[in-house]
């Protein structure tokens, strides 16, 4: 049972949250450019690295926001989480 | 061969409170404070258990976990499948009958029932012993939250504090990531099941007194020699009259000091150190006798009824090693401790006493040489012994997790507590490895046994789902509603008020829709509100269709497909305002669908002025189907102009209806004239009522799921999940027409591209006439292109949807067949064990093609 | 036409728990766009939406909870709902006219559970994974969570807890609260 460090919610139990898979894997800019092998690699080839692993997290029954975490994929702890962006409540510094 | 009870003595029993429990048909008197096991002692059941396999007489051999033979069920006052006696309160009237290590389930349930209850603490304490106690009472002065758990029944001088929360007979089951741990609290009242958060577990689970293999030391009467010091002292219980001690350290031989202080004659011990060792133990069906070889070997026999047996120990280490900490062997002390050290366990758990390897000193001696190996028991839950390792070691095997797997040493009810250790020992010893080359394999939790039903806790029965129902639920109860699941929805699926069969509900349901009008409630559509200026954009990139130009007041059905290009989830937006949308999706598609559109707009696309709100509850659903569906909405009374000039398909109006606020939207998943009627879900249930009052000179029915399905199927649409599964593309449906293919990216188009999805023979959409009009098709019936009976035949297609259709007299179906599209006119089989289905393949359209009956 | 309260047919259980239904209170999703603060030049807790998570700021006649950092829940009672969340939409749509926003009234899409009693939060713990205890829960706080598989909001008042729950789960989590503690 993961303790989950929400950036806003803090520590969380992972029932509260939907796992996003890899994390940085952006959508092409221009699809249409790739070819069926390239299109294939980015929908379904994923790495399996030992250790530290940046992934994604939806903290779908809590704040419903989506963040970046690295996990320690040996140990499952819990290392830095990507900083939240800049939110409407404050006036921008 | 008896135990007894001692005249006096027994820190845990209270004498002036005598009970009487039941084992196997027979009363004892015992003590409160008894365990059970002390109990059956005192009363001088000695053996009283078989071995599972070979069905040995076995006797109790330890006062804790580590038990392996004296398993019992408990039938009164509580039921237990399977709990080892020893760690179990004797209470009055318990009834208990004894268990070869394998349970029989029950048929009536515990009257105890379990509980559930989350907990956070700064500090977890496992063990009640010195160490344990010693941390709670160090994190407790700091300030922490601090839970001290223990499986016995009683913790002597328990730490004290408002923060600080003592748990007796509570057993930690395992421990998880991040200090999660699972503890079972068990008494003959309660039964609970913890889930504890710990910022810090400690564990203080002490050790488990080793045994010595040696030729019949499976014998009732030989017992671990801290054992039967703890029957004396807690008990006040002798569990012999005539004792032997045979040990390796110091410690264990003065248990025949304990024994002989209490009154039972000790007449042997036998040190290993000096080059002593028991080489048989005979009796039968309990220890008569023992026979000794000293340094010399010279060999000498005794009449015994008790062999106190120490071989030195083993730190508790199960929750340790399940949750990744590593052993180290400690060769002075001829046992394996947690290793220290990164990457040895996680930084939360540390562990403390004499678990941490704090035991005295010891000689090893595993095997005592002398004597048939197949007469030295290793592990006596499995019944395996010396030799049983030394052939698994003789077929190539190497590793002790290999012969762990080829015996099942280690994996019954007592998890290897008194086996695994001595068995790695005697793999390293048969391999001419020095003691602790391989250390013992692991131990997976539950670290003992415990009911589903303990850990299912109140999530049994009603409580294991939610069931969730609409604002008009009661009333569909009322009126004879059955009902079908829709994931956690339960939604009617016909109405038989009078117990009339499905078919006959079904019929009537559907001819009421297609001549008169229906009314059935579609609250569980899944609803989303998608507002801001770039709503209209977002939508043109989750959809295959363009919603951009959707005029406001009109709706739009539209598809969403998977990245991979396989249809996904369907529905209808609706356009309110420039910028805003009523979005509807499948019933079970809605959570997701939610989560997609967040996904996208918080990961991919942050600049997209877009905020989705689920309105699923918000609003009640009532599709009104049929051509007298007008006539009805009259008859309740709306502000709407309904004529078809003013209100056309696919548009809607927001008006009054019944006198509260409405939306109401020209959509038909019948083909008939249809409105669906979104209200407030506080008005769900009057607008349900006041649509059937008003609906009754005009013979409305209620209908459900079976229904719909009929009605839609006749029409050629298809399902989400029923004719698609996660494979099927719009084109695979014939709908072409739904992707765009002049609009900008959206998700899924580039897949649309794939060779494999333009593949002409792809299984395609079509409808299916049974030759037989009556004969209805199996959903999931396979489809193939002869009727040659043949075996093996190349599989075309399956049957996705099959019904009976009133309107058309007759059975139809639905189907997704290889190359489906140029397949119209051919004649397929079902084959079926019952005989093969011959039907014909046609578009997928079996009544009302054109869409005439659409404006009523 | 009479609304229907949407636990109607659990009064009796609840009443078993030390808890009753708060009915037919107005219930807006707000949502506040990145940046809306630097346009409209003061910060949104001016404007009575929290910016610490999982805190409520409360006046007399409302509560608004925090949900996410761009969305809050403002609950306010009147004996007339629908005529107030209709202008409670209106006058938060002309204040946040300038930033992007989002106001959908979600007053019938969550049933709320008043829970009382000094047992209440340990009823909760049957099922919800959350540290209630008074180190890290108190008045003011709230939170979005689950208990057992149902998602809830919680929102701590002095004395009693308020559970904002679908009404479709509402049997199985009172169901679940009547379980033995």
């Amino acid at each position: 049972m993961l303790l989950i460090p929400c950036p806003w919610c803090g520590p969380r139990d992972e029932r509260e949250f939907r796992y996003g898979g890899q994390a940085g894997i952006d959508y092409p800019a221009d699809p249409d450019s790739l070819t069926d092998q390239e299109w294939a690699d980015f929908l379904f080839m994923r790495e399996n690295p030992k250790g530290a692993f940046a992934e994604r997290w939806f903290h779908t029954a809590g704040c419903r926001r989506w963040f970046d975490a690295v996990r320690d994929t040996v140990t499952y702890a819990f290392g830095a989480t990507t900083p939240p962006p800049v939110d409407p409540g404050e006036p921008d510094r | 061969m008896t135990g007894r009870r001692l005249a006096s003595g027994g820190s845990r029993i209270d004498r002036a409170r005598p009970i009487s429990v039941r084992f196997d048909g027979r009363d004892l008197e015992a003590f409160e404070g008894d365990t059970f096991a002390s109990a059956l002692l005192a009363n001088g059941v000695v053996g009283g258990f078989r071995s599972p396999i070979l069905g040995r007489p076995r006797g109790i051999v330890s006062a804790g976990a580590e038990e392996p033979n004296a398993f019992v069920a408990v039938l009164e006052p509580w039921t237990d499948v399977i709990v080892p006696a020893t760690l179990m309160s004797a209470v009055d009237g318990l009834v208990a009958e004894s268990r070869p290590g394998v349970g029989t389930l029950v048929e009536t349930a515990d009257r105890r029932e379990p509980r559930r209850q989350h907990r956070h603490v700064e500090t977890l304490v496992v063990g009640g012993g010195i160490a344990g106690r010693a941390a709670a009472v160090e994190a407790a002065a700091r300030g922490d939250r601090v839970l001290l758990v223990d499986e016995g029944a009683v913790i002597d001088d328990p730490p004290t504090g408002d923060d600080v929360t003592v748990l007796p007979n509570a057993t930690a089951l395992g421990v998880y990531d991040a200090g999660y741990v699972v503890i079972h609290e068990r008494t003959p009242d309660l039964e609970r099941v913890w889930h504890v958060r710990a910022r810090n577990v400690v564990l203080a689970t002490g050790t488990l007194e080793r045994p010595i293999a040696f030729a019949g030391n499976d014998v009732p009467g030989v017992m671990l020699a801290g054992s039967v010091a703890a029957y004396v002292e807690r008990f006040g219980v002798g569990p012999g009259e005539r004792a032997a001690v045979f040990a390796t350290n110091d410690w264990g031989l003065g248990v025949a000091e304990v024994l002989a202080a209490a009154g039972v004659e000790v007449v042997r011990t036998i040190d290993a150190r000096a080059g002593e060792r028991v080489v048989a133990a005979d009796g039968d069906g309990a220890l008569e006798r023992i026979v000794v070889l000293d340094a010399a070997g010279r060999e000498g026999s005794f009449e015994a009824d008790l062999l106190a047996v120490s071989g030195g120990w083993n730190p508790n280490l199960t929750l340790w090693r399940s949750i990744g900490g590593d052993l180290t062997y400690d060769a002075a002390r001829s046992c394996f401790v947690p290793r220290s050290g990164p990457g040895s366990g996680p930084a939360w758990l540390s562990v403390a006493g004499a678990a941490a390897g704090e035991v005295p000193e010891s000689e090893p001696l595993w095997v005592v040489a002398e004597g048939e190996d197949a007469d030295k028991f290793v592990d006596l839950q499995r019944d395996q012994t010396v030799a049983d390792v030394a052939a698994a070691l003789g077929r190539g095997l190497r590793s002790v997790e290999h012969v762990k797997r080829a015996t099942y040493i280690g994996t019954a009810v007592d998890q290897g507590r008194t086996s695994g250790v001595l068995a790695a020992e005697i793999v390293n010893h048969l391999l001419g490895e020095d003691p602790g080359a391989q250390g013992p394999s692991g131990a997976r939790p539950p670290y003992a046994p415990v009911s589903f039903a303990a850990l299912a806790g109140p999530f049994a029965g009603d409580r294991f789902d939610p069931a969730r129902t609409t604002p008009m639920h009661a009333w569909h109860l009322e009126h004879g509603a059955a009902f079908e699941d829709t994931g956690q929805w339960k939604r009617p699926r016909y109405f038989a008020p009078g117990g009339e069969p499905l078919e006959e509900a079904v019929e009537r349901e559907c001819l009421a829709v297609r001549n008169a009008v229906g009314a059935m409630d579609a609250s569980t559509l899944g609803k989303i509100e998608v507002v801001g200026p770039d709503a209209p954009a977002f939508l043109d990139r989750m959809y295959t269709n363009r919603m951009s130009n959707l005029a406001v007041g009109s709706i739009r059905y539209g598809v969403m497909l998977g990245l991979d290009g396989m249809v996904w989830d369907d529905g209808v937006a609706m356009r309110v305002a420039e910028d805003r949308y009523y979005v509807t999706t499948t019933s079970g598609g809605a959570a997701n669908v939610l989560d997609r559109f967040e996904e996208w707009l918080q990961t991919e696309w942050p600049d997209l002025r877009v905020f989705c709100t689920s309105v699923t509850e918000q609003r009640a659903v009532v599709a009104m189907n049929g051509p007298r569906a007008r006539d009805v909405l009259a008859a309740v009374g709306t502000d709407v102009d309904l004529s078809s000039e003013t209100f056309p398909f696919m548009t809607f109006r927001d008006g009054t209806l019944a006198g509260v606020p409405a939306r109401l939207a020209r959509v038909s998943f019948s083909g008939e004239l249809a409105y669906e009627l979104h209200v407030s879900s506080w008005h769900g249930l009057a607008v349900w009522e006041a649509v059937l009052a008003a609906g009754e000179p005009f013979g409305i029915r209620p209908y459900g799921l079976e229904a719909m399905d009929v009605l839609r199927a006749e029409k050629g649409f298809f399902i989400v999940g029923q004719e698609t599964d996660g494979t099927v593309t719009p084109a695979d449906l014939g709908m072409d027409w739904i992707v765009n293919p002049s609009k900008g990216d959206f998700l899924g188009r580039r897949s649309l591209r794939r060779s494999d999805l333009v593949r002409p023979d792809r299984k395609q959409l079509v409808g299916l006439l049974p030759e037989d009009p009556a004969a209805l098709l199996p959903e999931g019936a396979q489809l193939v292109l002869e009727d040659t009976g043949r075996i093996p035949m190349p599989m075309s297609g399956f049957v996705t949807s099959s019904y009976r259709s009133p309107a058309l007299d007759r059975t139809f179906a639905l189907g997704l067949l290889e190359a489906g599209h140029a397949m119209h006119g051919r004649t397929v089989y079902a084959p079926l064990p019952e005989g093969t289905i011959a039907a014909k393949v046609i578009p997928p359209a079996f009544y009302d093609p054109e869409g005439e009956r659409r404006d009523g | 036409m009479t609304a229907r309260r949407p636990l109607a047919g659990l009064a009796a259980d609840l009443a078993r728990l030390d808890a009753e239904e708060l009915p037919f209170l107005v219930q807006l999703d707000v949502r506040i766009g990145t940046g809306a603060a630097t346009t409209l030049g003061f910060p949104l807790d001016a404007m009575g939406f929290p910016l610490e998570p999982n805190t409520t700021a409360s006046t007399s006649w409302r509560d608004t909870l925090w949900l996410g950092p761009d969305e809050w829940l403002v609950v306010a009672e009147s004996d007339q709902p629908e005529l107030l969340a209709e202008q409670l939409e209106e006058e938060l749509g002309r204040a946040l006219a300038r930033v992007h926003h989002s106001i959908v009234d979600v007053s019938a899409a969550r049933a709320i559970l008043d829970l009382r009693g000094p047992a209440r939060l340990e009823r909760l713990a049957i099922a919800c994974p959350l540290d209630l205890h008074p180190r890290s829960w108190g008045p003011g706080r709230c939170a979005q969570t689950v208990f057992g598989a149902a998602p809830v909001l919680l929102h701590e008042r002095p004395d009693a807890t308020r559970v904002f729950v679908r009404p479709s789960f509402a049997g199985y989590v009172i169901a679940l609260l009547d379980s033995p503690v």
